[in-house]
């Protein structure tokens, strides 16, 4: 018995599988030739198949026992900690590896320690806490120095600060 | 509490980690320090005090390929004999896209960057020749070239042919029978492969396979019946009788010291040569002198017995050629072969 | 055929003090290496090669081999206590491995991985020893045909992970399949779906992007329960609290015994994939893992099973003497880190080919007691940092955690020096992110992605080789045989399947 929902799953199901189906035309528009295209177009096929089964399992299925995907707010956090690492990343190359690496563990940590404080109102006693966290960033600062570039001999480009 | 453990064990595994590298560093300073004065003073009494007044230099050599591979091998050989001359040289692999990333990274490096390529004409000119990639050879100074890899065309175990000329005519008398493995396909390596054996007069299947080691396994399990592969590779199997090297594709001297005995492709008429040396390139720019340092080191290297002893087993002969040398070797690439590569291609792109 | 002369020659050559330094030396910088996210092994082994110009060959080859085996460990390590893969060949060992942290019994787990792989790795070696010359025989008449029978075999496993909800795995392996072809055609250097980006060309390398898989959406949910429930993310695990104060319970012989099942597939499927060029240990992981989970009694397959930490850690290890086989018997590398040991032979003047071991006969014995000799030092090293790494767990996650990704983001570009592999990695990230929060399974996307690019090349080929006639593939008995086992193993996964079905609904 088929009753046509639109849940999550659904949702997501039908736009899997236009977004296949687009790619999947696109590929006949590609200056490539029919062997180097083999594969691509089943694996396009195969995610517009996963696509259409995951769309007609919550049609068939009685409605307790669809399983939704959790609606939390993680968007922020998807966007935010690959943007932060990519900075990182970019912030050990071009300004230094030790000036970034310290300086992203200080400010991270002193951020924590200053919203853990407020919340529990013991902002007095939050600098040495972030004096000693400092420490610990700058002996971790000098564990990756040693680590990578004395011992394993990482590649860096010259930069601008340490 | 843990947080201090944790750290007091980080820096007991960094002390254990020094300690083994030190330990291990230990050994080679003995032997290093009694070759040099020997080399230095029998031979360079004159230039060993230009040689002192020049300070200890460090440079990097990026080599385009994965760390193991002749390319990578050939550039850890050289580094270590630059020592010998106040140049410590660093090999920094950055593997990726036949050696273009590698190269177009460096193409990108300012003239004072010490940086250097270690690349040969299939990285220089044919794969910027076969599409955009970010640079080409006039974007680098010439430094010097030094090794040069051979490679081989090889028969499986059993086959009906013994030499180039049984093979040709085999193919002519059994058309569509034989298959010729070689390494990937729309690259140097196939073209060349198809200069020896031209496809519009030999009715023939080429096959692409993935890289040299590909080539010596189906070889050795009959799935091909021709290969083109390395002459180091080919070396050991041939002689155990897995496979037969028919003839060698050098292009700096006819017969390899490796395998004197095998002919070279163009004693048999065929003009398919490969371009395969390796050469060293500093981005546009690079300092004169640098160079000059550089290549005056390589040219005595060359020389080196060992190092001429540590590149036959790798397959390659150390052959110098001096910096306009080097250009010249390259330009000559340039335009005898890369305007009838385009051709080959746009005629192969339009294979289907 | 044995050569006793050569035997005492390299046994006192091995057994000595300072060949035991030097695998020393390599097991812990492997296995220290090996636990640090993004990058892999072969990064210290190609550290290591220098060495070789000025050390004997023993020494040389014992720091390897300690390298590689304590490497090959060591990402087990990291995987079972951060859910975050040290190498790519532990992606395996994270759903159960982490799933045991999560429960509290990170111990066991980490010590079940050490044993497991330390068992896989010594079979293997006594394989490679007493079966070198017939498995070394047989890889060469894996031709284009055969290989594509495997790999399709192997891809048939993905029907195995997909049988929960089939929609969702063919979708997975659909992804995995796409994110395989991505870069250059590896036959014709045609660039596909690169969307003009040049770092795209050389594709998505595997490491960056099952470490990015893996460990990216545990760093985004551990950062955001720092966020926004600072109370609660002290420790790892739910349990993790009251764990503090009681000792953690190690790993019994009875459980060890009890995970017979997945140590001996384990151990087979690893020595004999392992054995031929292209697959490597994060196949052969997957591979044993998948076929395991249709053997394991443990209704916690995939959630938190010793046996699962067993079956893919003694899968991975047991590659390690595997990988041997080609190299001695055909001096063909069959992995990247084939190839760099095999580049210290060369400069060790070892040509390596057939005749190897006629020629060389006082080395490869040398090399093979290395091996079985790295055995007990890694097990030794593994014991001593098991604590170390099971006390990091309970590090409060808002200080660990920054430091794991910062380690992850640096070892990530120090493996090739490419920045753009950062990007991959965030990349795969994200997408982890989704597979997780949609509930997709990542077995069909690791199967997939790793076997679609040797498939792929195997099956073209066959069909040049073959002028496009399809019976090409069926010819050989050796296809013939892995085209019927593929046909039997889909039939039993279906049948199974409708039996479990049947069961449920009966129940």
């Amino acid at each position: 018995m088929i009753t046509f929902r639109a849940t999550l799953n659904v949702k997501i199901g039908v736009l899997i599988m236009l977004l296949s189906a687009a790619a999947f035309t696109w590929t006949y528009f590609m200056p490539l030739r029919s062997m180097e295209l083999f594969i691509p177009r089943i694996s396009l096929g195969l995610m517009g198949l996963g696509g259409f089964l995951i769309m007609l399992k919550d049609f068939l299925e009685p409605l307790e026992k669809i399983a939704e995907p959790p609606r939390e707010k993680i968007l922020p956090y998807l966007a935010g900690v690959p943007a932060a690492m990519w900075l990182y990343g970019w912030s050990f190359r071009n300004i230094g590896l030790l000036t970034s690496t310290f300086l992203f563990l200080t400010i991270w940590w002193a951020w924590i320690s200053i919203r853990d404080a407020k919340r529990t109102d013991s902002l007095q006693s939050v600098t040495p806490k972030i004096l000693k966290l400092a420490a610990l960033a700058l002996v971790i600062t000098a564990s990756v120095q040693v680590l990578f570039i004395e011992l394993l001999s990482m590649y860096m480009p010259r930069t601008f600060l340490p | 509490m843990t947080v201090k453990k944790v750290l007091f064990v980080l820096l007991a595994l960094t002390l254990i980690f020094s300690l083994g590298i030190m330990a291990g560093c230990e050994e080679p300073a003995p032997e290093e320090e009694p070759e040099e004065p020997e080399e230095e003073a029998v031979e360079e009494e004159p230039e060993e005090e230009a040689v002192e007044e020049l300070e200890d230099i460090e440079i990097d050599i990026v080599v385009g390929f994965a760390a193991g591979g002749s390319n990578d091998l050939s550039a850890r050989y050289m580094a270590e004999k630059f020592a010998d001359y106040g140049i410590m040289a660093n090999v920094v692999n950055m593997p990726g896209g036949m050696g273009t990333e590698a190269a177009y990274h460096v193409s990108t490096q300012s003239p004072d960057s010490n940086m250097f390529m270690w690349a040969h004409p299939l990285i220089m000119l044919f794969e910027p020749a076969a599409g955009d990639r970010g640079f080409t050879i006039h974007d680098f100074d010439p430094v010097a070239l030094l090794a040069s890899p051979t490679f081989c065309i090889g028969s499986r175990a059993g086959a009906p042919w013994e030499d180039m000329d049984d093979l040709v005519q085999y193919i002519e008398d059994n058309p569509g029978e034989v298959t010729l493995g070689g390494q990937g396909e729309g690259n140097m390596m196939h073209f060349i492969a198809e200069l020896i054996l031209d496809p519009d007069e030999l009715d023939y299947t080429y096959v692409g396979l993935e890289g040299g080691a590909d080539v010596a396994m189906n070889l050795t399990g009959e799935h091909v019946d021709v290969g083109h592969l390395s002459l180091a590779a080919a070396r050991p199997l041939h002689q155990d009788g897995d496979l037969t090297v028919l003839v060698n594709t050098q292009i700096l001297v006819e017969r390899d010291p490796l395998m004197p005995e095998i002919p070279n492709v163009i004693e048999f008429g065929i003009d398919a040569q490969e371009p395969h040396p390796l050469a060293l390139w500093g981005p546009k720019g690079t300092d004169p002198a640098l160079i000059e340092r550089l290549s005056e080191a390589m040219s005595q290297m060359a020389d080196d017995p060992e190092l001429i002893d540590n590149y036959e087993g790798a397959g390659m002969i150390a052959h110098y050629l001096d910096t306009d040398e080097t250009w010249d070797f390259f330009m000559d690439v340039e335009e005898n072969m890369i305007p009838r590569f385009k051709e080959w291609l746009e005629e192969y792109e339009a294979r289907e | 055929m044995f050569d006793m002369d050569a035997m005492r020659e390299a046994f006192f050559v091995v057994f000595a003090l300072d060949t035991a330094l030097y695998i020393m030396i390599g097991v812990i910088v492997g296995i220290s290496v090996g636990a640090i996210p993004g990058l892999a092994h072969s990064l210290p082994i190609a550290l290591v090669l220098p060495f070789s110009f000025v050390l004997p060959i023993h020494q040389t080859m014992g720091l390897l081999i300690g390298t590689y085996k304590g490497g090959t460990y060591g990402g087990s390590i990291t995987a079972i206590s951060f859910g975050t893969p040290g190498t790519s060949g532990a992606a395996a060992t994270v759903a159960d491995g982490y799933g045991l942290t999560k429960l509290g019994k990170g111990k066991k787990a980490l010590e079940m991985g050490l044993y497991a792989s330390v068992t896989g790795d010594t079979l293997s070696d006594l394989a490679l020893i007493f079966l070198v010359v017939p498995i070394g025989m047989m890889a060469p008449r894996f031709g284009p045909a055969e290989l594509s029978a495997l790999y399709f075999l192997a891809l048939s496993l993905v029907i195995v992970f997909s049988t929960e909800n089939p929609g969702k795995g063919i979708l997975a392996a659909g992804v995995g399949f796409f994110l395989a072809i991505i870069g250059r055609d590896i036959l014709t250097g045609g660039l596909r779906f690169t969307f003009g980006v040049r770092y795209l060309e050389a594709g998505f390398p595997l490491v960056p992007l099952l470490i990015g898989f893996f460990a990216v959406p545990e760093i985004i949910k551990k950062i955001k329960e720092v966020i926004e429930r600072p109370d609660d993310s002290g420790v790892i695990g739910e349990a993790a609290e009251k764990l503090l104060k009681l000792k953690e319970e190690g790993l019994t012989l009875k459980e060890f015994l009890a995970s017979w099942r997945g140590l001996g597939l384990g151990t087979i499927i690893g020595t004999l994939l392992g054995a031929l060029p292209g697959p490597g240990a994060t196949l052969c992981s997957y591979t044993a893992y998948s076929v395991t989970s249709q053997f394991s009694k443990d209704v916690n397959y995939g959630k938190g099973a010793l046996e699962g930490v067993a079956t893919a850690e003694a899968a991975n290890n047991a590659t390690c003497g595997a990988t041997f086989i080609p190299l001695l018997t055909f001096g063909i590398p069959g992995s990247s880190i084939a190839a760099l040991l095999m580049a210290a032979l060369i400069m060790q003047g070892i040509p390596l080919g057939p005749r190897v071991v006629v020629d060389h006969t006082v080395v490869v014995y040398t090399l093979f007691l290395l091996l079985l000799l790295a055995n007990p030092f890694n097990l030794l090293f593994g014991k001593i940092l098991i604590p170390v790494y099971s006390k990091l767990t309970r590090i409060p996650a808002a200080i660990l955690w920054p430091v794991i990704t910062l380690v992850l983001v640096i070892g990530t570009y120090a493996l090739n020096n490419r920045p753009f592999d950062i990007v991959i990695c965030l990349i795969a990230g994200v997408i982890g992110y989704f597979f997780k929060w949609f509930k997709l399974p990542d077995g069909p996307l690791v199967l997939s992605f790793l076997v679609t690019p040797l498939f792929e090349a195997n099956f073209r080929q066959a069909l040049t080789i073959s002028r496009g006639d399809f019976t090409y593939f069926f010819t050989s008995g050796i296809s013939q045989v892995l085209w019927i086992v593929t046909l039997a193993t889909i039939i039993l996964f279906v049948r199974k399947r409708r039996k479990t079905d049947a069961d449920i609904s009966g129940n």
